[in-house]
């Protein structure tokens, strides 16, 4: 085993898995640092959870690898793979007081008694519920019930922890509050997370690396930054955050960036990660905010004529929505300001850098 | 299916039957002879099965040929004792005529619950002796015998139950009834108890006998129908059991055979509920029942002997081989005595239940 | 938060503010009228003399007695062992069907119903014939070159084979319905926290299935408590239960006072026994049949005392189950790099289908014979002929009384329903009386079905109500209403209410959660309440005998009525229309659901 595989807590290697007929997993590699944050995100039968239980051993995969630590662990029972596990819906068993609950891997590992009941009562004070430890699920609220399911799932200090959506039965502030106490837990103890998730802000706050899958296939592996500027498809440019996909035609290269004519005539210029080819038809995706309306005498890299239409204010950001040509529709997003507001159908130039427009093949 | 057509000739609702009934009453009691009454319905409960078949035929549709009343006849259930005290008691004469065993007419009879008869009449006066009481009229006979696999014993049969207790001559798997009815009987038989000297029954005796034969009794059946299968199937080779049941597999031409000899007999009969408006009505039906040429009717159906010994004279002799009054058959046999069964049966069930489980 | 908490509160307290506990009347005030008051007149003349006043003679006579002891003693042995072989028999069925897919489940169930729907008197001639001497599994023996079995019939083995088939399937539902709710997520959890399969069925699912074990459990004990036609049947001379004593004093003496003090005593000891029973394994309580750690011994010591046998026994178990684990990897070590054979689920589906086999097995067998051309219940059967089928079809009763039964049945069953659930939600959420309700509310199936016979004819024959089908499905609603509360109160338990709460504080109304929140949640638990319900009023004999009147027939009336001299083959035939029909109703229902589904 070479040295940079031993770094990583977890590898996943060409894993495939059916049911039936139906291909969920279709070749997939992945690999988890130490220490680091990875999302898996996608749509509801992206193939993201089958991957999740895969590697947790709840179902065994048709071929391909998986390393846990260092070992390989593809056809690993669960209770023998160093793994820490949270469900969406808690999985906190109900019988048992919260003390009982955490201490159960503890107990099943075999340690004495007296190391059990410190590292519960550690546990406990940095999820910060040191009170409840004689108390039952039931007796407890949904965000407390989740975070004694974190306890429960790093008291023994896995290798990995898998998170299911673990908050994905809670409501938005609660969420949102959540959010920001894993990352700090996560910080606190440096502990290699593998997080699924189908929400795609979730994923952009809380991530190191993003994982993006559709039918059962990575679309692309980055950082959150790399996923929402430089998306490498017009899947991923669509699911995660909201995007203008302008479309239109290569119409060749100059100097690192690709000119794209857009179908009212516009040359307009952005990068590109793909071989394109002359002719070929693209999107551009530019994001909302990226996009400025110009000023008079104002310039930009990129310049467009636009029809305004409306304006939607939803507190501190307004969007705009425009009309390019005949039926090509944008929109972009800036802060709220006060100031007179555009008549409707008046003309504006719109313009952006061209680092911020991506080209990307149409699909 | 007798009895649906019986149902539609003459549909009633309870209502209208409550009015019919009550019409009934109050025109009998301005003294007309109720033959002079529009028709009537009588409901008659049997002990269902084939004695359906067998009384339809021979007993209702000809009374309601004869008299144009409706007989609509429903099964009751194996004993009907306490269900005849509840239609007294309440008044809810939901039978106006019943079959109940002599037995039970003893039961029923000293508590009350039974109208008398009407013992007049040339068919009245023919009935055999101990089918009658003032409240209840034998109809037909059935008999306690011994019922055997005549392929387990090809050459020599037995003929007594001694024969049953003599496991080393008769070897094979026997069955005993788990009630003291009938089986103390035959204990004190088969320890040589003369037929005519059996009552006052010495149970001592008769339990002391039992323990002989304890270990060999493979089954304690419980119901008819229960030593009807063991027999068809062979599970057991002997058995006493009622000469209905195991005509029943010897119409199947399964190896059964009967002895007739040491055979108990007993008496299943009508009785009226006491109190019951169409008392008078029922009277007549069962003066109707009495007469030999109906009584030989049910014996096509049914194996079971009628108490009115002219009736053998409407019955072949093939047949009459196979019923318990036929002379032949009867004279081998004798009465279980319901006089003593009806003071002692309380005391015997629970010395036998005690002997059993101990 | 906190706010969330006091709003659940007050919603909690406004609900039980009212004083009446509405829920539970229409239970309380129809078991009153239809059980309590005719069944307690009957019952008074145990404590009257022959010249009226009152005696305590009849108790003395029966303290006095050695049969009835004795009696009474084998009565609850056959009733407690039968409870013990179905739960053990039911739990891998059940646990199989909450496992696999919900179309398979449903085609299993079929065969785990196949006993309800095989009338009792034709389910014991089945065994008869089957174990007999001369019977299909001797022969199959014999043909196979094997010695003689030891006799299984006309014994205590005889008994429990054929009430564990006709009962089993009580356990099998109604644990079933407990089981699905239990989350699978949990034993998932157990695994990846480091628990072996065995660890984490011992301590993860089987507390948490406790509830349908003891439900089950309790419906099958009192159910037997009853059987009378099983263990004379089936049984030897040991096997003499209380209802036959009953009996004997009901009709061969008239001896009412009498029989009725030897109910009462059945009663007063089946109270007992449940009470400590609901003390051992919680029925009544709350704790979703949890082994809590916080109980003080002092408050409940039998079920303290319990709880700690019962963990004592996981941990052994769980003890033993780690050793042969253990044990069985250094002969076969775990390879991570290749698929494990799925050994446990073999062996399930393979335990599993035995049990299985020998609930649909006696239907299997009466399917044939009833072809047969002979005139008895033989193996095998005797050519071919569709004689037996011919004299159904010919005889309007039997038409007649199928039908009456079929909607005595389902009146029955939606009576019972209609005041059985309202009274478990009653029971488990706010009652504090929970024993004390649940054993009232059993008692009617402890009761033996003739004092409820003779009882209600006295009180029908008032009212007019003797000879109806209203009347006779009063009577079976009695029996009905205990199956229904038992089997609720069971899933209700491990139900968790707060999805209720949720559902009104997002503005739901109390019928609207019922409809959208709760009636999904439970519904397998209130299909099997209903078919309960349904099968017992079906099968039922000593009510209908009494209640029918003159005229009026059910099909075990009918059937009883067809077996008086022999079990002919007519009974076979009507038996498998039976079960063709029932069938047919759960694959056409199955049927629509699929499609429901499927669109």
């Amino acid at each position: 085993m070479t040295t940079s595989q031993v770094q990583q807590k977890l590898q996943v290697r060409q894993l495939r898995k059916t049911f039936g007929d139906l291909v969920a997993l279709e070749g997939a590699d992945l690999d988890l640092a130490d220490g680091e944050f990875l999302t898996l995100l996608g749509p509801s039968g992206s193939g993201k959870t089958t991957l999740l239980l895969a590697i947790a051993g709840l179902n065994e995969p048709d071929s391909g690898e998986i390393h846990i630590d260092g070992r390989l662990a593809t056809f690993l029972p669960s209770y023998k793979r160093d793994i820490g596990m949270v469900f969406q819906n808690y999985a906190l068993f109900p019988h048992m007081t919260i003390f009982d609950n955490i201490a159960f891997a503890l107990k099943m590992r075999k340690w004495p008694k007296d190391r059990i009941t410190d590292a519960v009562e550690r546990v406990l004070e940095i999820v910060q519920l040191p009170h409840v430890a004689t108390r039952y699920p039931r007796q407890l609220s949904g965000g407390q019930q989740q975070r004694i399911a974190l306890a429960r799932a790093m008291v023994y200090e896995p290798s990995v922890i898998l998170m299911d959506e673990p908050l994905g039965a809670l409501d938005k502030k609660l969420r949102e509050q959540l959010q920001l106490e894993i990352k700090r837990l996560h910080k606190e103890l440096n502990i290699a997370v593998l997080y699924v998730t189908h929400d795609q802000e979730e994923a952009l706050v809380m991530s190191d690396r993003i994982c993006l899958m559709r039918e059962g296939r990575i679309e692309q592996l980055g950082t959150p930054w790399e996923l929402y500027f430089r998306p490498r498809t017009v899947f991923a440019a669509d699911f995660l955050g909201e995007a203008n996909l302008l479309s239109g035609r290569v119409a060749g290269q100059d100097n690192g960036t690709v000119l794209v004519d857009l179908a009212d005539g516009t040359r307009v210029r952005g990068v590109s990660d793909h071989d394109l080819t002359i002719g070929q038809d693209v999107r551009m995706m530019v994001r909302p905010e990226t996009i400025g309306v110009l000023a008079q005498g104002e310039s930009a890299e990129n310049v467009l004529e636009a029809r305004f239409s409306e304006e939607v204010m939803s507190g501190s950001t307004t969007q705009s929505f425009f009309t390019i040509g005949s039926d090509q529709r944008l929109f972009t997003k800036s802060l709220t300001q006060t100031g007179a507001s555009v008549a409707n159908g008046e003309s504006l130039r719109l313009g952006w850098a061209s680092e911020r427009a991506v080209v990307l093949p149409d699909e | 299916m007798s009895r649906t057509k019986y149902n539609k000739v003459f549909p009633l609702t309870r209502r209208e039957m409550l009015l019919a009934t009550g019409a009934g009453v109050a025109v009998g009691s301005m003294g007309l002879p109720f033959n002079a009454l529009a028709q009537e319905r009588l409901t008659v409960a049997d002990p269902g099965g084939p004695f359906e078949a067998a009384f339809g035929e021979a007993f209702y549709r000809p009374f309601e040929e004869a008299t144009g009343h409706t007989i609509a006849n429903t099964a009751r259930e194996h004993q009907p004792t306490s269900q005849v005290q509840s239609i007294v008691e309440t008044g809810s004469y939901s039978w106006d005529v019943v079959t109940v065993t002599q037995a039970d007419q003893v039961l029923l009879g000293d508590r009350d619950l039974l109208e008398e008869l009407d013992w007049s009449g040339e068919h009245m006066d023919n009935i055999m002796s101990d089918a009658r009481t003032d409240v209840w009229m034998g109809t037909d006979v059935y008999a306690t015998i011994l019922a055997y696999r005549t392929d387990t014993f090809p050459d020599k049969a037995p003929e007594s139950w001694a024969d049953f207790w003599d496991v080393e001559n008769f070897p094979g798997r026997r069955a005993l009834r788990r009630s003291p009815i009938d089986t103390l009987e035959i204990a004190l038989m088969a320890d040589g108890v003369a037929m005519e000297d059996l009552y006052p029954l010495d149970i001592d005796r008769a339990l002391a006998k039992l323990d002989e034969i304890r270990e060999h009794v493979d089954v304690w059946w419980t119901g008819g129908a229960q030593t009807s299968q063991l027999l068809a199937s062979g599970e057991v080779d002997m058995l006493p059991t009622w000469n209905g049941r195991a005509q029943t597999v010897i119409d199947d031409d399964a190896p059964v055979g009967i002895l007739w000899n040491q055979g108990l007999y007993s008496i299943e009969g009508w009785s009226i509920p006491k109190g019951n408006p169409k008392a008078d009505l029922g009277r007549e039906f069962i003066k109707f029942c009495a007469d030999p040429e109906r009584q030989a009717a049910f014996t096509d159906k049914l194996a079971y002997g009628p108490t009115n010994p002219k009736a053998y004279d409407y019955i072949s002799e093939e047949r009459a081989k196979f019923l318990p009054t036929a002379p032949d058959n009867l004279k081998r046999m004798t009465l279980a005595d319901q006089g003593w069964w009806g003071e002692h049966k309380e005391e015997a069930e629970s010395r036998f239940n005690e002997w059993l489980l101990s | 938060m906190s706010k969330n908490g006091k709003m659940m509160g007050s919603i909690v307290s406004r609900m039980s503010r009212g004083r009446l506990p509405w829920p539970l009347m229409p239970a309380l005030l129809f078991l009153a009228a239809a059980f309590v008051y005719p069944v307690v007149l009957l019952l008074s003349q145990s404590v009257s003399g022959e010249q009226g006043g009152f005696t305590f003679d009849h108790y003395v006579k029966l303290q006095e007695s050695f049969v009835v002891g004795q009696v009474l003693a084998t009565t609850f042995k056959i009733a407690g062992w039968t409870a013990v072989f179905s739960v053990l028999a039911a739990y891998p069925v059940a646990f199989l069907l909450s496992t696999v897919g919900k179309n398979r489940r449903n085609f299993l169930i079929i065969w785990v119903l196949m006993p309800f729907w095989t009338s009792f008197l034709v389910r014991t001639f089945a065994w008869i014939v089957l174990l007999g001497r001369n019977g299909a599994i001797n022969q199959f023996a014999a043909a196979l070159g094997l010695p003689e079995m030891p006799s299984m019939l006309y014994n205590f083995t005889g008994v429990m084979i054929g009430m564990v088939h006709a009962l089993m399937p009580l356990c099998v539902l109604t644990m079933l319905s407990v089981m699905e709710g239990i989350d699978q997520n949990l034993t998932r959890a157990a695994n990846t926290l480091g628990a072996r399969p065995s660890q984490a069925f011992l301590r993860i699912y089987l507390p948490l299935s406790i509830p349908g074990m003891a439900a089950g459990g309790l419906l099958v004990f009192i159910t037997a408590l009853g059987f009378f036609i099983t263990p004379a049947l089936l049984g030897g001379e040991q096997e003499t239960v209380i209802v036959q004593l009953i009996i004997f004093q009901i009709k061969d003496l008239l001896n009412w006072g009498f029989a009725g003090a030897i109910a009462v005593m059945l009663l007063v000891v089946a109270l007992v026994v449940f009470f400590f029973y609901d003390r051992l394994v919680g029925l009544s309580t709350l704790s979703g049949g949890a082994m809590r750690a916080d109980d003080k011994p002092w408050r409940n010591p039998i079920g303290w005392g319990g709880r700690k046998l019962g963990n004592l026994i996981i941990e052994v178990l769980a003890f033993v189950c780690e050793a042969i684990g253990r044990g069985f990897e250094m002969l076969r070590p775990t390879r991570p790099d290749r698929p494990r054979a799925p050994a446990g689920r073999r062996v399930l589906w393979l335990v599993g289908g035995l049990i299985l086999f020998f609930l649909a097995g006696p239907a299997f067998f009466i399917i044939p014979v009833s072809f047969t051309e002979g005139n008895f219940l033989g193996w095998p059967p005797e050519g071919f002929s569709l004689k037996w089928y011919d004299s159904v079809f010919q005889d309007p009763l039997w038409i007649e009384a199928a039908v009456r039964s079929l909607i005595v049945a389902l009146l029955a069953g939606t009576m019972g329903l209609l005041l059985g659930v309202p009274a478990a939600f009653h029971i488990v959420r706010r009652s504090r009386h929970k024993t004390a309700l649940i054993g009232f509310l059993v008692s009617p199936i402890i009761m033996p079905n003739i004092i409820i016979a003779v009882s209600l004819f006295y009180l029908f024959a008032g009212i007019g109500l003797v000879g109806t089908t209203i009347g006779l499905a009063i009577g079976h609603t009695v029996l009905a209403v205990p199956y229904v509360v038992v089997t609720v109160v069971a899933i209700l338990k491990q139900y968790d209410e707060r999805l209720d709460q949720a559902a009104y504080t997002l503005g739901a109304s109390k019928a609207k959660t019922f409809r959208y929140v709760t009636f999904p949640l439970l519904k397998s638990g209130l299909v099997a309440a209903f078919m309960f319900a349904f099968v017992i009023s079906f099968d039922e004999l000593t009510i209908a005998l009494f209640l029918a009147g003159g005229q009026m027939t059910t099909l075990p009336r009918q059937m009883w009525d067809n077996a008086l001299l022999q079990v002919s083959p007519t009974l076979a035939a009507v038996a498998t229309l039976v079960l063709l029909f029932m069938t047919a109703i759960i694959l056409f229902s199955e049927y629509m659901r699929r499609r429901r589904e499927g669109a």
